[in-house]
């Protein structure tokens, strides 16, 4: 919860992942409540039946089918045309969503680190295995608008330095127009695919009409809400003004045991707030303190919540 | 408000409380002492306190332990500022004048303390007194509030300021608990006019205010007598009209006491080694009391009697205010011993209860009693005469030894008569002045007892001769003089006087007169006592007459000090005691009956007066030099014993009385001490640790944060 005066930032992608976790990582990819249709042939299923070898059923010959999809060997047993259809594989599009806001950059571990190092181990997974990585760091720009820089349809393992570069250079800092920045995602993204959005939730404006935007377009939504030790118990005691780092709003407490316990229930009612709205929109939400390790993360908690596999 | 509790400076609290507590709130308030710290957003702790503190600042107030510890700490501190006291009964404030007897009465034994034993009526009075010293009230630290002052006077027979107004209580029980008893009798006046003179000087002041007039004593406050009320002497004082006059009588009403109030020794006059003791006793039992009196000679038991002493007579009187009092009439009694003693003896009385044969009372200083009695001895006299018939026959009659006559002549030749004799009789004759050669200063009568007869010794004494006077007749005498007690001389009649002149710084003192001038002149100095009858007894009627032979008598013990024979005269406690030492002695010291010696003083006159004498019991004299004729030594040193014996009827009846009599006004019993009125507790060092805590948890409370 505390803001830390100069935390330790990641500067290269090896600080961004370390060697045992890329070994984990190969052994996983990217998956998706929903099949997507990509826009190149990829290594995955799609709902479209299409061009691959993996048959996918059959159905009644209509005219103006292709011939070349005619099943003979029915045709020969029950004297009917038949088309066998064929499951279509397609490339899967990834998204990643990064609060670069001041409120992120809070928390003992640092929370924008922990954001930062699951999303390039996320990046990584979908890179090796042919997805479309997209990234976008969102937090108030000079223009005013929420989307703060982003990088697109990165392809194959080769563009993982890139990427890392691209997160390494982010400086968290300045407050969040959640709805602008998501309004904006939404409208630039073509095609759909699995979008994780990582970032604690800690918004003022409201967290509602920017999910709702973003799960309107389609998108297998994970919403990853990443909260420090400090801010789940809190361990600040006496005659406080308390600073938003964002907005700089202050708060006079007196921190009491009565205050404390309130505090934490309603952040256990927030916390369900956030889940169940997400519940209610199929988006993926969970909660992560930002002293798990990554590898937890991603083996334990992502893999039961069906993204990676 | 609470009963009893009063406040000695409200104000200052008050300012203090106006200042402090809004400046504790403002600060509270205002929130100087709040800790920057950055969080990463305010939202949700904007709902937590939102929701907690619905309604601030009064919901703020309520939780905040840390500000409400604080108030309680400041609370408890203004409070102290106040010096609150929980307040006693109070009698009147201001000035206190605090009188306690602590005469021989007061030693009686007949009053319970906190803890049920018995204790003395004056350990009951400074109890009293403690714990009124304690209603008083203290100053208060800021001086807003007056505090009372209080003086101590302890008395018997004399009084004494103890300790001068003062507001220390700590000085105030220090002087009560000083006060030592003493066996003389007690007096109201002297104390009372001691207190008057500590009156503040109050300058009188006209219609207009204005001060009119020299400054005179004001009123002293309020006097509170601790005694039984057995002190005379109230009457005549002089109280100012404001004074007041609180009596705290002591003692139980139901207290009786035997006691010894008569003791002498005589010897027969013929047979001088026959002694007769004569024991008196007094009884204020209320019933019938068997006692056993003992006599003891030089400490050994010689006899012992068994008495059975009537009951006292109690009759009812009503007071003043309308209440019965008792009044008692003691019984009396008296033994008579005979004993075998013909040389000196330390004679001692002692009354015992029956049948335990210990004190038969509450009251033991008269339970004992001594007399001292000189040995059998006879004087020796040496008449010096040219033929008086009449003086050799009327000194032959006198109990003595022998008696010589000489003509002045023989007289003489004789080189130190008064190792032969005690005393020498000069008729109408006087031996050479002693006379210092080289300055021609005459020392008249050479060393020694005289009495002289129809002649004047002059020089130092003082007396100068102016011959032959007309008939005369005695007119004045001094009754209380040794010489002439129990005597009247108004049937003297001189066919011729002698006009002698007595000198005022002479030595000779004039002890009857005839109109014409001295009588009879009794000299004494260091190395003289002489009684001179300048006048021819022949020419006069006197020899005629009964006092005659007395006078001789008496004459001739004066002159020898007091003479052999009789018991020693005792003294009563609180008496001094002036005794007649053998010429030459000019230093003594006196060893009382408990403690140390003390020296005493000897005039020119051989006068060694010690006192006032406290304590009942033998006292000792002793110097260095030759013995009287009553006298012992030790070793180099001579001794003489005297008795100081509370032998009165009056200091032997201890029942209290409820009333004092003070300026013609009877002044009724009081109950200040006895336990009734409250002491007033300085709560202040209470509330101090209170607040002090208090601040000591807020302490634990801020560092412990939130753990309440």
């Amino acid at each position: 919860m505390l803001k830390d005066a100069s935390p330790k930032r990641p500067e290269t992608v090896d600080d961004l992942l370390d060697a045992s976790l890329v070994a984990q990582l190969s052994r996983v990819d990217i998956t998706s409540r929903k099949i997507f249709r990509g826009k190149v042939q990829g290594e995955r299923r799609s709902k479209k039946r299409g061009e691959s070898v993996e048959f996918a059923d059959h159905r009644p010959y209509v005219a103006g089918d292709d011939l070349r999809h005619v099943d003979w060997n029915i045709y020969g047993r029950l004297d009917r045309l038949f088309l066998k259809l064929f499951q279509e594989e397609e490339d899967l599009s990834l998204h990643l969503v990064l609060d670069c806001s001041g409120s992120a950059d809070c928390g003992s571990p640092n929370k924008f680190t922990f954001m930062q190092r699951a999303a390039m181990a996320l990046a990584y997974i979908g890179l090796v295995n042919f997805n479309r990585v997209s990234a976008t760091a969102v937090a108030r720009a000079e223009d005013g608008t929420g989307v703060l820089t982003s990088v697109r349809n990165l392809r194959g393992r080769r563009r993982v330095h890139e990427i890392g570069r691209w997160m390494c250079s982010l400086e968290p800092g300045g407050d969040l127009p959640f709805t602008d920045a998501c309004k904006r995602i939404a409208l630039s993204r073509s095609g759909r695919g699995v979008m994780v959005v990582l970032s604690d939730l800690l918004i003022k404006e409201g967290y509602q009409d920017g999910l709702r935007l973003l799960a309107g377009r389609g998108y297998d939504l994970v919403v990853m809400q990443v909260l420090s030790p400090q801010e789940l118990e809190p361990s600040i005691g006496g005659d406080l003004r308390l600073r938003d780092v964002e907005d700089r709003d202050n708060a006079e407490v007196t921190i009491s045991a009565p205050l404390l316990k309130r505090y934490k229930k309603i952040m256990e009612a927030y916390l369900r707030e956030v889940q169940g709205f997400c519940a209610a929109r199929e988006m993926t939400h969970l909660t992560v303190r930002s002293d798990t390790a990554i590898d937890v993360l991603l083996m334990d908690y992502l893999r039961k919540r069906g993204v990676l596999r | 408000m609470i009963p009893g509790l009063t406040w000695l400076s409200p104000a200052v609290a008050g300012i203090a409380a106006a200042i402090a507590v809004p400046s504790l709130v403002l600060l509270y308030f205002l929130k100087l002492r709040r800790q920057d710290v950055e969080i990463s957003s305010t939202l949700l702790w904007r709902k937590a306190v939102q929701d907690l503190q619905a309604n601030a600042p009064f919901q703020r107030l309520r939780k905040n332990i840390l500000l409400l510890l604080q108030l309680l700490a400041l609370a408890a501190i203004l409070i102290a500022l106040a010096q609150p006291q929980m307040e006693g009964e109070r009698v009147a404030s201001g000035r206190h004048a605090i009188v306690i007897d602590r005469g021989a009465s007061m030693r009686t034994v007949d009053g319970i303390n906190e803890d049920g034993n018995t204790t003395s009526r004056l350990e009951d009075a400074k109890r009293r007194a403690l714990a009124f010293v304690e209603t008083l009230r203290e100053p208060s630290v800021f001086g807003v509030s007056e505090a009372d002052r209080a003086m101590v006077v302890a008395f018997d027979s004399t009084a004494e300021v103890v300790q001068p107004f003062t507001t220390d209580k700590r000085l105030l029980r220090a002087a009560i608990e000083s006060i030592e008893p003493s066996d003389a009798a007690s007096r109201l006046d002297e104390p009372l006019r001691l207190v008057r003179a500590q009156a503040p000087l109050v300058a009188p002041t006209d219609e207009a205010g204005a001060e009119a007039g020299e400054p005179r004593p004001g009123a002293v406050g309020t006097i509170h007598i601790f005694s039984d009320g057995r002190p005379e002497g109230g009457e005549a004082v002089d109280l100012h009209a404001e004074d007041e006059i609180e009596f705290v009588s002591l003692g139980q009403q139901e207290t009786g006491n035997v006691g010894i109030t008569a003791l002498d020794a005589r010897r027969q006059l013929r047979q001088p080694e026959d002694v007769s003791v004569i024991v008196g006793l007094q009884s204020t039992e209320r019933e019938q009391k068997a006692v056993a009196v003992e006599l003891l000679i030089d400490g050994t038991s010689v006899a012992a009697r068994r008495l059975a002493l009537p009951a006292a007579t109690i009759q009812q009187r009503s007071t003043e205010d309308g209440q019965t009092e008792e009044v008692i009439a003691p019984a009396t009694s008296g033994v008579e011993f005979q004993v075998t003693r013909p040389g000196s003896a330390i004679i001692e009385a002692r009354v015992q209860d029956a049948s335990t044969g210990g004190a038969p009372d509450a009251f033991d200083r008269d339970d004992r009693a001594w007399v001292v009695l000189p040995g059998a001895k006879r004087l020796r006299l040496a008449l010096v005469t040219t033929g008086s018939l009449v003086l050799s026959e009327a000194l032959s009659a006198l109990p003595v030894e022998r008696v010589e006559v000489f003509t002045p002549d023989t007289f003489q030749s004789i080189e130190d008569p008064f190792a032969r004799f005690d005393v020498v009789v000069l008729d109408g004759w006087l031996p050479e002045v002693d006379q210092d050669t080289e300055s021609g200063r005459e020392f008249g009568l050479p060393r020694g007892s005289w009495l002289v007869i129809d002649a004047v010794p002059t020089g130092p004494s003082g007396l100068t001769d102016n011959g032959d006077g007309p008939p005369a007749e005695i007119v004045d005498w001094r009754r209380d003089h040794p010489t002439l007690r129990g005597l009247s001389l108004s049937a003297i009649r001189l066919a011729a006087s002698r006009q002698i002149e007595a000198s005022e710084t002479g030595s000779a003192t004039v002890i009857a007169s005839t109109g014409g001038g001295p009588a009879i002149v009794a000299i004494e100095s260091a190395r003289t006592r002489a009684v001179v009858v300048p006048w021819d007894i022949d020419e006069s009627n006197w020899w005629l007459e009964p006092s005659f032979i007395v006078f001789l008598g008496q004459s001739v013990r004066h002159v020898t000090d007091g003479g052999p024979g009789d018991a020693r005269v005792a003294s009563r406690p609180g008496v001094s005691r002036g005794e007649t030492l053998p010429i030459g002695v000019d230093d003594a010291r006196l060893t009382p009956p408990e403690g140390d010696p003390l020296n005493v003083p000897v005039d020119s006159a051989g006068q060694a007066v010690a006192g006032p004498l406290d304590e009942v019991g033998l006292y000792t004299l002793s110097w260095d030099g030759l013995p009287g004729p009553n006298d012992t030594t030790r070793g180099i040193r001579s001794e003489r014993t005297f008795a100081v014996n509370l032998t009165s009827a009056d200091a032997s009846d201890v029942t209290p009385k409820r009333d004092l009599v003070i300026r013609a006004a009877r002044v009724g019993a009081s109950s200040i001490g006895d336990g009734s009125s409250r002491t007033p507790r300085s709560l202040w060092p209470c509330l101090i640790v209170v607040g002090l805590a208090v601040i000591m948890l807020e302490w634990y409370v801020y560092n412990r944060k939130v753990q309440l």
